[in-house]
């Protein structure tokens, strides 16, 4: 990937989204994912699964108090997946003319 | 819920769109990840009972201790349950200065408040040291609140 191309699984809204609430804190609990994002629990399960075979996302499963709580990271490569991106992304929009963005 | 004009599945955003989701999203979350105000008291109380426990008599100390270390990880797992989120004091960026200097803090105010007990001092220091200690973490907890969140707006620590 040069460094003007972006990560095609980053690079979707929803996605991106995920990844950045996700670096901002170690763990996030699904529900809040989708608080956050207004999807309902299918299209967040589904777009999840796509950065969890990318190897970007891990998938923890906790019982508290009887209840099942399912609790989202971003992994050392999704990490690394997110700065590369934003690099990119910064690039990008420097290299593109204002009146075209 | 944001609303952008886009797709939020697939549709590949702009890269001003992309910028402009990246700065809503950090300070959605900035603002969503506030710690609410009785967490400072309860990491204070615990942080400061540590120290204030070794006033005990010996048998008594260690229950004293587990005790606070119960209060610290009940607030901590409320905290958690309050949010939607798990976060390490360690974490990269602001907030690890500010978590390591904690840790020297308390540590060196512990180990006074053990050494003033072990030369026969009065129980009334590790209390006096407790409080104090107590002050102290519950206004860094806040300075580390306040950090991470400006590490969530500057994208710093991700």
């Amino acid at each position: 990937m040069s460094a003007l191309q972006l990560d095609p699984v980053m690079h979707a809204p929803l996605r991106l989204q995920l990844c950045v609430i996700l670096s901002t804190c170690d763990e996030a609990e699904f529900a809040l994912l989708r608080d956050e994002t207004g999807v309902s629990d299918s299209v967040l399960s589904k777009q999840l699964r796509q950065l969890e075979d990318a190897g970007y996302v891990a998938v923890r499963k906790a019982t508290v108090a009887s209840r099942q709580r399912t609790w989202l990271s971003l992994t050392r490569a999704g990490e690394r997946a997110l700065r590369t991106y934003l690099r990119a992304l910064t690039r990008l929009t420097e290299a593109v003319p204002a009146s075209r963005r | 819920m944001l609303h952008t004009s886009f797709d939020p599945t697939d549709d590949a955003p702009t890269p001003t769109d992309a910028h402009a989701l990246i700065a809503r999203t950090r300070a959605r979350m900035a603002a969503r990840a506030a710690t609410p105000w009785w967490y400072p008291i309860i990491y204070g109380a615990g942080v400061g009972g540590l120290a204030a426990s070794l006033a005990l008599p010996v048998r008594l100390a260690p229950l004293g201790l587990a005790a606070c270390l119960s209060v610290l990880l009940g607030g901590y797992a409320a905290w958690q349950a309050h949010t939607g989120l798990r976060v390490s004091g360690w974490r990269a960026g602001a907030t690890r200065h500010i978590a390591l200097r904690m840790g020297l803090i308390m540590l060196s105010v512990i180990a006074l408040a053990g050494l003033s007990r072990a030369r026969g001092g009065s129980p009334l220091i590790p209390v006096a040291l407790g409080v104090l200690l107590g002050v102290i973490a519950a206004q860094t907890s806040k300075a580390w609140d306040r950090a991470w969140r400006a590490d969530m707006l500057s994208g710093e620590g991700a």
